[in-house]
C-alpha cells in the first residue's frame, strides 16, 4: 500500500537528493553548473526540507529548514510535490523569483539527465560507464529512500521501531558505502561507513547491489551464493531486509 | 587442524537458486540459518549417523543443531528405524488409521503428567495453532497472550505485523509481554477482562538471537494461579524442550501443570509427527475444532515415536543429555577463559545457548562459530544448540579442542 507522504519522501530525499551524486559522476552535469552559485530549497509539508547547494560544478544536499537558500520552493502537500516530479504541476516559489530561470534552465536539464540515467533502457546500459553511474545513482536512491520508508510509511515505522539503536553499514565493493543510523526507532542515512557498526551488509559488486536493491535479485539466494555478506546483529539486518522489501513499492 | 571447504555444496546451491526460492528456504538455509560467513558452512548432506553428519564434499561434523531438535537419540537409530520399517511393511498413509495411533496416545497419557489425551499432527506449528484454536473454542474468547521472542511456529498469528505477508488483522488479538514478568501478565489480563482465551509460552525462554532465561522462582506458579483464577487456558509449547528436559513434559520438570502441551521435535527421533496433549476438560473443545491433514495419521512416525519414548525412558535420556551438556558447556567456558575470551552460556545444559560477550555486534562470536564449523563442529551463532544421547565424552573432548583452536584463530587475527 503506497502513501503519498512516503512516496514524496523517497522522491525528495532519495531521487532529488541524487543531484549531488549526478554532478559528481557525470561531467556534463558538472559543466552545466560550473559557474552556478545557487541554493535551492524544496519544502514539502510533513517532510524535512531539502536544500541543493549548487556551487561551481558541485552540488551538495542538506536536510533541514535552516541555512542559506536563494530559491525557496514550497508545495501544498506531498501529492503536490509528486505531481511536480511527474511534470504535472508547478511549485510555489516564495523566495528567489529573480533567479527562477535556473529552475527552468540548468536545473531542468539536470533533472532530464538524472531521469535518463534512472530510466535507462537496455541499449544504454550496455555501456559500462553509463551502467556504473546508473547503478550508483540507483543505489543511493535506495539507501536514502530506506530511511524515508523507515520513518514515514506505516509498516516501515513499525519495523524501524523494532530496530535497536546503533549504526548499520551498507557497503558496495567498488561502489558507494553508507551507514544507517538508527536511534529511537528513526533512521538516518549517512554517506561513508560507520566507525563502529553493529551490523554490516556488504555487496560483492555494484551489479549485485543494483539487482538486489531494486528487487530483481533474491537477497536470500544472494547471501547463499556469497554475493551479499552479512555480519553482526542479525535482528538489525533482518528488519532492514524487510524495509528493503518495501522500497520497490515506493519507487514504482 | 585441517579446515573444510565446500565446492560441491556451493555448486549445488547455485543450481538450486534457479528452481527453489532462496536456494534453501527456511531455518536450514544460509540466510535464516545465519551462516556467517557463508563460506564457512556446508549446505547439503550426503548422510547422517548417530551424532554426526557428512556433507556432499566429504566433510564430517559433530552436529550440535540436531536438525534443530528432532535428532534426540542419534541419526538413523537402529531400533527406531527398525520399528518404523516394520510398520512400513504393514501400512503407513491409509484410508483408516493404524492401531499404533491408539498405542501412542496411551503411551503419551501414561508418560506425560498433564496429558489425558493426545491429538497427532506433523509439525510443531500444527499443534501450537491447534492449541490456540482449542483455547478459543473452550473459552469463547479471542485474545492470546504470548511472550516476546517466544517462537511458536510460522502461522500468521505467531508472527509480527510488518513481516511480509502478515496483516494487522492476523495479530490484532495477540498480546505480547516480557517473559518472567508476572506483573506484565497481570496487567494484560486486567486490561482485557474476560477476553483472554489462552497464555502460550515455552517452558523456559529460548528465543533466537538472544540470551536464554530460565523461569524465575515462583513465575510458573504465578502464571498457573492467574490462569486458573481467570479461566485462561495455559498452553505450554514444549516443541523444542519436550523429551529433552523430561519425558514427563517440561511443565512437570518445572513443577507445574499445563492445560495443553505441544510436542514435536524430540517425539520420534526425526520421524515427522507432532502431538497436542491436554487435560480431560479440553477434550471436547479440541474435538470440536475442525483440524486435519493428509498425512497426520500416518502410522510409520507413530511406530517411531513409540520406540523413541520407550528408549528415552529406559536410558533416562534427559539425564544423559544434561550430563553431556554440563560437561560440554563447562569445557567451552573454560576454553574461552583460557584464551582470554568471555563465553556466556544460558538456558538448559542439554539445549544451551552461548555467545561471546567480548563485542557488542556479535561479529566475534560469528567468527568463532564459523572457525569451529570449518573444523568439524557444527555450531550455530543465533540459536540454542542441542545435545543428543548418541554423543560421547570423546565427542565433547574433540569439541573443546576445536573450540580452543578457533579461539586461537581469533587471537591470531587480532580478534
Amino acid at each position: 500500500m503506497k502513501d503519498d507522504l512516503t512516496r514524496a519522501g523517497v522522491s525528495l530525499h532519495g531521487v532529488l537528493r541524487n543531484m549531488e551524486d549526478l554532478c559528481q559522476l557525470d561531467s556534463s552535469a558538472r559543466d552545466l553548473i560550473s559557474s552556478t552559485a545557487l541554493a535551492v530549497r524544496f519544502d514539502v509539508p510533513g517532510l524535512e526540507a531539502l536544500t541543493l547547494n549548487f556551487l561551481h560544478g558541485q552540488c551538495r544536499a542538506f536536510t533541514g529548514s535552516q541555512g542559506h537558500r536563494d530559491i525557496h520552493l514550497r508545495f501544498l502537500s506531498p501529492t503536490h510535490f509528486l505531481a511536480m516530479m511527474e511534470g504535472k504541476s508547478q511549485p510555489i516559489p516564495t523566495k528567489g523569483l529573480s533567479k527562477i530561470g535556473f529552475m527552468t534552465g540548468e536545473f531542468s536539464t539536470l533533472a532530464k539527465l538524472l531521469e535518463n540515467y534512472l530510466l535507462a533502457d537496455g541499449a544504454s546500459l550496455e555501456d559500462p560507464h553509463f551502467r556504473r553511474i546508473n547503478t550508483i545513482l540507483s543505489a543511493y536512491i535506495a539507501f536514502f529512500g530506506l530511511s524515508q520508508v523507515a520513518n514515514l510509511s506505516p509498516v516501515g515505522k513499525i519495523l524501524a521501531s523494532g530496530i535497536e539503536d546503533g549504526d548499520m553499514d551498507i557497503d558496495v565493493i567498488g561502489g558507494p558505502g553508507i551507514h544507517l543510523r538508527f536511534q529511537g526507532g528513526k533512521s538516518k542515512t549517512i554517506k561513508g561507513l560507520s566507525p563502529s557498526p553493529k551490523a554490516r551488509m556488504v555487496f560483492k559488486d555494484l551489479k549485485t547491489a543494483g539487482a538486489i536493491l531494486l528487487g530483481e535479485r533474491d537477497s536470500f539466494a544472494a547471501i547463499g551464493c556469497g554475493e551479499l555478506a552479512i555480519w553482526g546483529r542479525v535482528p538489525m539486518i533482518d528488519q532492514l531486509n524487510k524495509l528493503l522489501g518495501l522500497l520497490p513499492v515506493y519507487l514504482s | 587442524m585441517k579446515t573444510y571447504v565446500y565446492p560441491k555444496s556451493q555448486a549445488l546451491f547455485e543450481r538450486a537458486t534457479k528452481v527453489i526460492p532462496g536456494g534453501i528456504y527456511g531455518h536450514l538455509g544460509p540466510s535464516n540459518g545465519c551462516f556467517i560467513p557463508v563460506s564457512a558452512y556446508p549446505f547439503y548432506l550426503s548422510r547422517a549417523e548417530g551424532a554426526y553428519m557428512f556433507d556432499i564434499d566429504g566433510n564430517k561434523f559433530i552436529d550440535y543443531m540436531c536438525a534443530y531438535g528432532p535428532n534426540i537419540l542419534g541419526y538413523n537409530h537402529p531400533e527406531v528405524d527398525a520399528a518404523a520399517a516394520a510398520q512400513q511393511k504393514l501400512s503407513d498413509v491409509t484410508t483408516l488409521p493404524g492401531s499404533k495411533m491408539v498405542e501412542l496416545a496411551e503411551l503419551l497419557v501414561d508418560t506425560v503428567d498433564s496429558a489425558d489425551w493426545a491429538f497427532f499432527a506433523k509439525n510443531g506449528g500444527d499443534v501450537t495453532s491447534l492449541a490456540v484454536m482449542t483455547a478459543r473454542a473452550a473459552t469463547g474468547r479471542k485474545k492470546i497472550i504470548k511472550f516476546k521472542g517466544g517462537y511458536h511456529g510460522v502461522a500468521p498469528w505467531t508472527q509480527a505485523y510488518g513481516n511480509p505477508g502478515i496483516l494487522q488483522e492476523d495479530v490484532m488479538e495477540v498480546i505480547t509481554i516480557p517473559f518472567n514478568d508476572l506483573e506484565a501478565l497481570s496487567l494484560a489480563v486486567d486490561a482485557n477482562p474476560g477476553q483472554i482465551a489462552g497464555v502460550i509460552a515455552t517452558p523456559y525462554h529460548h528465543p533466537a538471537l538472544a540470551d536464554n532465561a530460565l523461569p524465575e522462582e515462583g513465575f510458573w506458579q504465578g502464571v498457573r494461579d492467574l490462569c486458573t483464577e481467570e479461566g485462561i487456558v495455559l498452553i505450554i509449547d514444549d516443541v523444542r524442550c519436550g523429551f529433552r528436559l523430561s519425558v514427563n513434559g517440561s511443565d512437570a520438570y518445572y513443577g507445574f501443570e499445563a492445560d495443553l502441551i505441544c510436542f514435536c521435535k524430540g517425539l520420534a527421533n526425526g520421524y515427522n509427527i507432532s502431538a497436542l496433549c491436554g487435560k480431560e476438560e479440553f477434550k471436547g473443545a479440541v474435538s470440536s475444532v475442525f483440524y486435519t491433514g493428509s498425512y497426520w495419521l500416518s502410522a510409520v512416525p507413530m511406530a517411531a515415536a513409540l520406540k523413541t519414548i520407550e528408549l528415552l525412558k529406559e536410558m533416562d535420556g534427559p539425564a544423559i543429555m544434561r550430563r553431556l551438556g554440563l560437561r560440554l558447556t563447562k569445557g567451552l567456558e573454560e576454553a574461552a577463559q583460557k584464551k582470554g575470551f568471555n563465553l556466556r552460556v544460558t538456558g538448559e545444559p542439554s539445549m544451551w545457548n552461548m555467545r561471546l560477550t567480548d563485542d557488542e555486534s556479535g561479529i566475534l562470536h560469528q567468527k568463532w562459530v564459523s572457525e569451529c564449523v570449518r573444523r568439524g563442529v557444527f555450531f550455530c551463532n543465533h540459536h540454542n544448540l542441542f545435545i543428543n544421547t548418541a554423543m560421547t565424552d570423546k565427542d565433547i573432548d574433540f569439541t573443546i579442542e576445536v573450540a580452543e583452536e578457533a579461539f586461537d584463530v581469533l587471537k591470531r587475527e587480532g580478534r
